[in-house]
């Protein structure tokens, strides 16, 4: 047991004083006279001897509330007690992908290994690694021999340099250390943009002694490649050469794994620059892109990672109709358009949310559609519904909280929002004419929906649902030639192809850095990188590697490109190594550590995660509660 | 507040029925506190007696004297000093006068001197011994008004202060001054001292015992039988402080201190209370049990009642029985 405020164990001495005042006040001062005790008989002295062990309960829950009250300020802990005499040393470990350059990962993990090995039995060690922000790989310990053995089984990763963080840490977690000793092992490649931030007239607290590594060798050919931009027919790659001369190398693409081309580059020195590289796409789609320099000093940045989609325009779901089908005809009519759209009859077990849906008639309402249709509906898929006034469709529209109402007389539409996207395109033509001049025979008047456009007796027309990512587009009519002309204006193929496109679902962002959460589409499903067998995984991850990653959920395959910061390639130092000395203090320690020192960090954490105090001063709490009681039932 | 059975005696308990027949005759309500500040014991005798016979007007301690009860022709063998010679002047016959056998009351007054006879429990009140001092004395009073005899003995460790029953002006002025200034103290004897009383007593006399009675069943039984084998009747007044009776005092918490044998225990009343009442009522139990078996009486007295209570129920029985 240690404390982290020993002081407050002098309050213990407190238990002196009930143990006094019980003692002085053991025959109470109150002397009755009464006849004869001859009926206070065993059984009352028996009460009598209850009263007399009930008053030194008391005596002793009024010593242990006292005890625990001292005890619980005194902060107690479990931990090892540490011999002032001996060293402290962090090893502050760069876990950034530029240790990977040449043999520095292993040149300087030596390195700090033969500056542990100079510690002797009694000393204790931790690993401390950067990045993405300092975390202890292992925490200070007298075993160092465990410490050791991490650090040589340590492989280098591939995050970001940022020394400011780690070097306040370290600083304040050895100044609380209560050794002679404290060292800092700074086990980085002194990189020009880990230091950048740093105040180097910020020294380390006094006593801390700081070991940088010894000079690195320069990294002589290093070149780096990123994905800048995914075509269907190309990419394009902003290639760099940090070396100081001309660089030729062999850049292979893969297109979903498979060498799709190879060019050699030449890459000037000190030059950066984006080139752009046909790739060869069989099929549509999501695919996925790997540009792959052949390897110089530095690997670890010399492949990157995309995912492109093939896929051109929207595919769009028919729901059954009479003939002639006007919406597949607008549909068709959309082919010479720069987005064009294809539709295809709705299937009847599974609808991909990236399709988009057109829900009309009463087909689509009953099974097995209604199943396809709800998990549509529930994987965010996004859709049409024209009202047609079928009975099934009325009463799954109310279950999305919409109802529908027959107009009495014919309608006309009216009030459109001409700021909505969906017709932001007829804003300047002369289709937003046609779009008022639209008439219907039968109508229903929607309600539960934002208004895109109104009847005339002011109930909507045409309303949007929109609800996360899914999005519900609701039209008072259906585009039979029985509910009126509206097939035959001009209006009508521009409609459609708009409201089709702003319905067809938005790519979500799919590249991602290490280190970076990246959210998933569900909460369980199938993680794998790079083909590799797949974990399972669910709502977000955090990738600690570059590569393609693939994650198979109930809804589908999602795929992301994962590539490591373009800044961390640059492998420049740190131009003026002298302000890294600076940093170690000159001045001598201001409290020198005693015998006595108890106050370590690694004693707070222990301390704040035991929390015996609380349990402690919960203790006193109820010796006195009890202790209260139970006097109350005692002679004064 | 009273227990059922703080009042009462314990001989009439056997005889519900005559009590019904002979109710205690009403008497006068009883001013403690001013009887507690009576300056003298005769005082508070007189005190206590004119209010009992302004209640009554006549003595009911009538005792025996030479009384006539009828003529009987003389027969052969009669002593001639009992013959009417002037029947015979009359008759010219024989006749012997019959008497009752020629007796004289003897009252024996006792009182226990023992230290918890000291005790009261509130200011107000008299102590359990001047309460028995002034009952006992209020019964002299009343048997030496009919010129009955009085003796008295005090209870201690050993019997003292010991008077033959007399009836002169001079002993009862005697036996007022033996009871105005006991020895009080320490742990009395009850059973010893009766024994040694049926030693030194003629035969049938009337004890009147004034104590709490503090004393081993077994011990008392047998001086009881003692005096119930001499022919003696026994009056057992009983004296208690409501504390005994009670142990009511919430209040009373310390160092009790036993005013016989100096004991003490260091308690609280309320919780022992309840083994307390448990313990004393069995020993008055006992003692009602013992007395009534002896067929001797025990009033139960508590120095916060009206004394002439118990003792008007025990003459007013003791009147129908003569």
């Amino acid at each position: 047991m240690t404390w982290l405020l020993p002081a407050f164990l002098g309050a213990g001495a407190l238990i002196g004083l009930p143990i006094l005042l019980h003692l002085l006040r053991r025959k109470p001062q109150k002397h009755i006279p009464f006849p004869s005790l001859r009926f206070l008989g065993p059984s009352t002295l028996r009460e009598t001897k209850k009263h007399r062990i009930l008053r030194w309960i008391v005596l002793i829950l009024r010593c242990l509330a006292i005890a625990a009250l001292a005890a619980g300020f005194a902060r107690p802990f479990f931990g090892q007690k540490i011999n002032p005499h001996a060293s402290g040393v962090i090893v502050a470990i760069d876990n950034s992908f530029s240790m990977q350059a040449g043999n520095r990962w292993a040149d300087l993990k030596n390195w700090a290994i033969d500056r542990l090995s100079v510690l002797r039995d009694g000393d204790q060690a931790g690993l401390l690694l950067m990045h993405p922000s300092p975390h202890w790989l292992v925490k200070m310990t007298p075993d160092l021999a465990a410490v050791r053995a991490a650090l040589e089984k340590l492989q280098p990763g591939y995050e970001t340099t940022r020394y400011r963080p780690a070097l306040l840490a370290t600083g304040e977690i050895l100044k609380s250390l209560p050794v002679a000793k404290r060292e800092l092992v700074w086990m980085a490649d002194e990189q020009r943009i880990g230091w950048n931030g740093v105040d180097f007239s910020q020294t380390l607290p006094p006593g801390v002694m700081l070991t940088l590594p010894p000079e690195l060798p320069p990294v002589n050919r290093q070149s780096s490649v990123s994905i800048a931009r995914i075509r269907r027919s190309s990419v394009e790659l902003k290639l760099r050469n940090f070396s100081d001369t001309e660089d030729h190398r062999l850049l292979s693409l893969f297109v979903n794994g498979q060498k799709n081309g190879e060019f050699p580059v030449s890459l000037p020195g000190n030059a950066s620059g984006n080139r752009i590289f046909p790739i060869q796409i069989s099929q549509e789609g999501p695919f996925t892109i790997q540009a792959a320099l052949d390897p110089d000093d530095l690997a670890a940045d010399d492949t990157a990672y995309g995912i492109g989609d093939s896929t051109r325009g929207q595919t769009v779901f028919l729901a059954p109709a009479n003939e002639p089908d006007f919406v597949a005809h607008a549909v068709k009519a959309t082919q010479s358009l720069s987005y064009p759209l294809r539709a295809e009859p709705i299937p009847q077990n599974k609808w991909p949310t990236r399709f988009v849906a057109i829900l009309r008639g009463d087909t689509v309402f009953r099974p097995p559609y209604l199943a396809a249709l709800e998990e549509f509906a529930k994987n965010g898929g996004n859709a049409w519904v024209m009202v047609d006034g079928s009975l099934l469709q009325k009463d799954w529209l109310k279950r999305q909280g919409i109802t529908i109402t027959p107009l009495s007389e014919p309608g006309h539409l009216q009030n459109w929002d001409i700021t909505h996207p969906i017709l932001a395109a007829f804003t300047e033509s002369h289709a937003l004419q046609s779009l008022l001049e639209l008439s219907f025979d039968k109508g229903w008047a929607i309600s539960g929906v934002e208004p895109l456009a109104k009847w005339r007796d002011g109930s909507i027309a045409v309303g949007i649902l929109e609800t996360g990512h899914s999005r519900l587009l609701i039209t008072g009519f259906d585009t039979s030639r029985a509910s009126g002309s509206f097939p035959l204006k001009t209006a009508f193929v521009p409609l459609v192809h708009q409201a089709l496109t702003w319905l067809a679902p938005t790519r979500e962002a799919d590249d991602f850095h290490v280190g970076q959460a990246i959210p998933l589409p569900a909460e369980t499903g199938k993680l794998s990188i790079n083909g590799k067998p797949s974990v399972q995984a669910g709502n977000s991850f955090t990738p600690t590697v570059p590569g393609i990653y693939e994650f198979s959920s109930a809804s589908g395959i999602k795929l992301f490109a994962v590539n490591i910061s373009e800044d961390e390639s640059d492998p420049t130092l740190w131009p003026k190594l002298d302000d890294l000395a600076k940093l170690q203090s000159l001045e001598p320690p201001k409290t020198a550590p005693s015998a006595t020192a108890s106050v370590t960090l690694t004693g707070l954490e222990a301390e704040q995660r035991t929390s015996l105090w609380w349990w402690l001063l919960a203790a006193a709490m109820l010796f006195l509660i009890v202790e209260t009681g139970l006097s109350n039932r005692t002679i004064p | 507040m009273s227990a059922p059975w703080s009042q009462g005696t314990a001989g009439s308990n056997d005889r519900e029925g005559t009590r019904a027949e002979n109710p205690p005759l009403p008497i006068l309500p009883i001013d403690l506190a001013l009887l507690a500040s009576l300056p003298s014991l005769p005082l508070r005798a007189k005190y206590l007696v004119e209010g009992y016979l302004s209640g009554k007007h006549r003595s009911p301690l009538k005792g025996h004297s030479v009384e006539f009860v009828e003529y009987r022709g003389y027969q052969p063998g009669d002593e001639l000093r009992h013959v009417d010679w002037r029947l015979y002047g009359r008759a010219d016959r024989l006749h012997v006068k019959q008497f009752e056998e020629e007796t004289r009351l003897r009252v024996f007054l006792l009182a226990d001197t023992s230290g918890s006879m000291s005790y009261k429990s509130r200011p107000e009140l008299l102590t359990k011994l001047d309460y028995a001092r002034t009952l006992l004395a209020a019964v002299g009073m009343l048997a030496q008004r009919q010129r009955d005899a009085i003796g008295i003995a005090l209870l201690g460790r050993e019997l003292s202060g010991f008077q033959k029953p007399g009836s002169s002006l001079a002993h009862w002025r005697s036996i007022l001054a033996t009871l105005d200034t006991p020895d009080v103290g320490g742990v009395t004897r009850v059973s010893s001292c009766l024994e040694t009383v049926a030693e030194l007593l003629p035969r049938r006399s009337l004890l009147v015992v004034t104590s709490d009675l503090y004393e081993e069943i077994p011990a008392l039984e047998s001086a009881l039988q003692r005096l119930r084998y001499d022919g003696h009747e026994v009056l057992a007044l009983q004296v208690l402080d409501p504390m005994e009776v009670e142990f009511g005092d919430d209040e009373a918490a310390g160092t009790f201190l036993d005013l016989e044998d100096g004991r003490s225990l260091i308690l609280s009343a309320a919780e022992v209370r309840r083994s307390y009442l448990e313990n004393f009522r069995a020993h008055q139990a006992a003692l009602r049990d013992l007395f009534a078996g002896m067929n001797f009486d025990l009033a139960t007295l508590r120095t916060d009642s009206n004394p002439l209570a118990a003792i008007s129920t025990y003459l007013a029985r003791r009147e129908h029985l003569l």
